[in-house]
């Protein structure tokens, strides 16, 4: 039994932290705010010249040819720094289920998709259904500036071009994110695969897509709590520094203590991802339900700390915040999965859990109760 | 990331499980379960199933062998806590000695305490409890004014009163802090002693804690001689030593995931019955109960990066504080969850005046804020010494 990186691990978590406390200040955060797609397409391929974008893409296509886990490091140290590009969506969510699709049913023919993940060719964008019925217009995140757009549902898998079923693109709260309208039955394509063989791999996708953005969390719980308690140590009121109050220590002790306890959670959930464990969804939900929560709590908590001035969007703390409660809810919320953990303990559906908690139903669900 | 256990290990833990399957106080076999722990009978039923599993060399598994363990590494530990809370075996009468005081003797102590104290504790022929609250210093525990005297050479008298000694009402043996040096203030001038609490001067007033029974006790000390080799490490070193108390009992040692990762298990079971019969009640609490889980799941798993982040060799530190918070508030969310789910049967007491389990456990829950350093404590230690605010 190891629970937690070991020391190659680590080093490859600290030789991204360092790119970027390097290449993604806050001031890089505001300029992708102000640019058409939310993000750089410069950092992107730095991201991929580091390997970044291939971290869990076979070697054999270019790729390190690593796992979930790995991922899980990287996402956690991106959300530390907010990166504003969507790697979780295609390095971790993509790169995945285009590695599933290879292995598992042989699509599509290489040289093809992950080799152009990995070199920072190709934007993947995945989306999730309820059912191969196609509902209308679902949002997916990325998918209008994706070169691929990947729709998972229970028994069918679409491989669409952005151009056949996006349309239209709509920014969110959070600058970085834009959110595109996919419309399935516009588009009127063939699914690349379907029937009962694809269950466990759309299964996968929500779970890595939980467990990505878990991570991702973790990291922004994180940052957010820095900034917070280095503010605490600055700002003076009533003749001392605020953070000796104790009002506001318990409140930055709370919230180190809910990102402490949702950490080890997401390294299981990469992991018996990556090792395909009987756990693993309810792995993945544990950990996307601690750490939507824990930074949820962060932000509350470093809004509250920071008065006024985190009021502002003049205060870097918003560009963490609204990322962290775009992310709480994306791939599942809080209550979403905390049914889906329920689900999987009890034997059979019990009564009030018929209905809810379908492992596809991602965005439905509202936004976390702590907001 | 490896979350296989070794062939090794998985056969300690079948070794484990069908020895506690076999030997566990059951109403099946007609031997349990044990009457409550703060009663005589049940403290000397508790003493007597202690005394079966160290026999057995169960009792201690993680101590090396010489002292009636089997040396094993703190994974192994964690193995058979698991099996240990899931066999439904009960709580355990020498954990203030086993959990608590010994990491601290195998730390600060000589070799002669060490083969003198361990392997009757680990039996529980001797029961230990824990003197280091007084009336007047409790979370502020620097502050205590019970004192210790040199008297000639070889000896030492105490004076004063502990009290919330738990299992004070019935223990052989007494580890507590007392004030040496009468010019000293707070952390300085303390002195960690082991005290017999049949010793003369020794008073013992049981106190009825919330479940009617006298689960703790005050202790009063008059004029009580102790011999120099009774002393824990060195005299005026005693905050040391008691802190690394503190760290066992806050964090890794005394907190194995299992108790708690059992009465999640428990809760849902209760949860899914009630399923069956009240769809609505059940629908109410479904996020509580999930929540709850979800939170013991968080703690098990915070325990094994824990523990392999020490079998590397990191040390444990102020996490303990972290730890402290996360399983009492866990332990109490769980329970105030069944309580919520079985309503006013929750409160009906048996025949003989116990309450239930669930409002059992509830009232258990309900101290763990309390002990071993409040938890408004721990959130003082975790923001001034893991996030390094302000004092
Ligand atoms: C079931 C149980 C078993 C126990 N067993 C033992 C035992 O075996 N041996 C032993 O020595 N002791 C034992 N104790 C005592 C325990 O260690 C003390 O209760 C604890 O340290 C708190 O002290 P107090 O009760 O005097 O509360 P106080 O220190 O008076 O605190 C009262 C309240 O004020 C708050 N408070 C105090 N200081 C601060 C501060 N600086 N900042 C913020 N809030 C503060 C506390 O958090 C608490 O909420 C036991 C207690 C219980 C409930």
């Amino acid at each position: 039994m190891r629970l937690g990186p070991d020391l190659d691990q680590q080093e490859l978590a600290g030789a991204f932290r360092s790119f970027c406390d390097k290449e993604c200040s806050a001031q890089h955060i505001r300029d992708a705010w102000d640019g058409d797609r939310g993000w750089s397409t410069e950092r992107w391929k730095r991201l991929a010249e580091i390997g970044v974008l291939g971290v869990r893409v076979p070697e054999a296509y270019g790729g390190m040819g690593l796992s979930d886990f790995e991922m899980a490091l990287i996402a956690e140290e991106a959300g530390r720094m907010a990166l504003p590009e969507p790697l979780v969506d295609t390095a971790a969510v993509g790169a995945g289920l285009l590695d599933d699709l290879d292995r598992l049913v042989g699509w599509p023919p290489a040289p093809g998709w992950l080799e152009r993940v990995a070199s920072g060719d190709a934007v993947v964008a995945v989306g999730t259904l309820d059912s191969s019925v196609a509902s209308p217009g679902i949002l997916v995140h990325a998918a209008g500036e994706a070169d691929l757009v990947l729709l998972a549902a229970p028994d069918a898998i679409w491989a669409l071009d952005p151009a056949d079923c996006v349309t239209e693109v709509r920014r969110g709260l959070d600058g970085t994110r834009r959110f595109a309208r996919v419309d399935l039955g516009s588009s009127r394509a063939l699914p690349v695969v379907s029937g009962e063989q694809v269950r466990s791999i759309s299964v996968a996708v929500t779970d890595r897509g939980a467990t990505a953005t878990a991570a991702m969390l973790v990291g922004l719980g994180a940052g957010m709590l820095d900034m917070a308690v280095s503010y605490a140590g600055q700002r003076r009121q009533f003749g001392r520094q605020i953070g000796s109050f104790q009002a506001v220590k318990h409140q930055l002790a709370d919230v180190a203590v809910r990102v402490e306890f949702a950490r080890p959670a997401v390294w299981r959930a990469a992991a018996s991802g990556a090792s395909g464990d009987a756990t693993a969804s309810r792995d993945a939900s544990v950990a996307k339900a601690l750490a939507s929560q824990a930074a949820l709590l962060a932000s509350r908590t470093a809004l509250q700390v920071h008065g006024a001035v985190g009021y502002t969007s003049e205060c870097d703390l918003h560009l963490w915040a609204k990322r962290a409660w775009s992310l709480a809810s994306a791939w599942g919320d809080v209550t979403f999965h905390r049914r889906r953990v329920l689900a999987s303990l009890v034997p059979d559906p019990a009564p009030p859990l018929q209905g809810q908690a379908q492992p596809m139903d991602t965005f439905r669900a509202d936004r976390g109760a702590l907001l | 990331m490896d979350l296989s256990f070794t062939p090794e290990q998985e056969a300690f833990r079948a070794e484990a499980r069908a020895w506690l399957e076999a030997n566990v106080p059951s109403v099946s076999r007609g031997t349990g379960p044990l009457p409550s722990l703060d009663t005589p009978e049940g403290f000397e039923a508790h003493r007597a199933w202690e005394r079966l599993m160290f026999e057995n060399r169960w009792s201690v598994v993680s101590w090396p062998q010489r002292y009636g363990g089997r040396g094993l590494g703190v994974m192994e530990w964690l193995v058979f806590e698991e099996e240990y809370w899931r066999s439904g075996a009960p709580l355990r009468v020498g954990q203030n000695g086993i959990f608590l005081l010994a990491p601290t003797l195998l730390e600060f102590g000589t070799p002669e305490q060490r083969e003198r104290f361990l392997p009757p504790m680990a039996s529980a022929e001797e029961v230990w409890c824990q003197g280091w609250s007084e009336p007047d210093a409790g979370s502020d525990l620097a502050g205590i004014r019970s004192r210790a005297d040199r008297r000639g050479s070889d000896g030492w008298v105490l004076n004063g009163q502990k009290t919330w000694c738990s299992r004070g009402a019935y223990a052989d043996w007494l580890f507590g802090l007392f004030r040496s040096d009468p010019d000293t203030e707070r952390h300085r001038g303390l002195t960690y002693f082991l005290v017999p609490m049949d010793a003369p001067g020794v008073t013992v007033r049981p106190i009825a804690q919330l479940d009617g029974e006298p689960g703790f006790a005050e202790v009063f000390f008059d004029d009580v001689e102790v011999p120099v080799d009774q002393v824990l490490g060195e005299p005026g070193q005693g905050w040391e030593v008691a802190m690394a108390t503190a760290g066992s009992e806050r964090g890794l040692n005394l907190r194995s995931p299992a108790r708690y990762t059992v009465a999640a298990n428990r809760l849902v079971e209760l949860w899914s019955e009630v399923a069956s019969r009240d769809r609505d009640l059940a629908a109410m609490h479904a996020d509580a109960v999930a929540s709850a889980w979800i939170d013991a799941e968080a703690y098990r798993l915070a325990t094994y990066a824990a523990a392999t982040r020490l079998a590397s060799g990191g040390k444990a530190g102020s996490e303990a504080s972290m730890n402290k918070i996360f399983w009492s508030e866990t332990d109490l969310a769980i329970h105030a969850t069944a309580l919520a789910l079985l309503g006013a049967e929750a409160e009906l007491l048996s025949e003989e005046g116990r309450p239930g389990d669930w409002m059992d456990g509830y009232l258990f829950s309900l101290a763990g804020p309390i002990y071993a350093g409040t938890n408004e404590i721990q959130r003082n230690v975790v923001a001034e010494r893991v996030l390094g605010l302000p004092r």
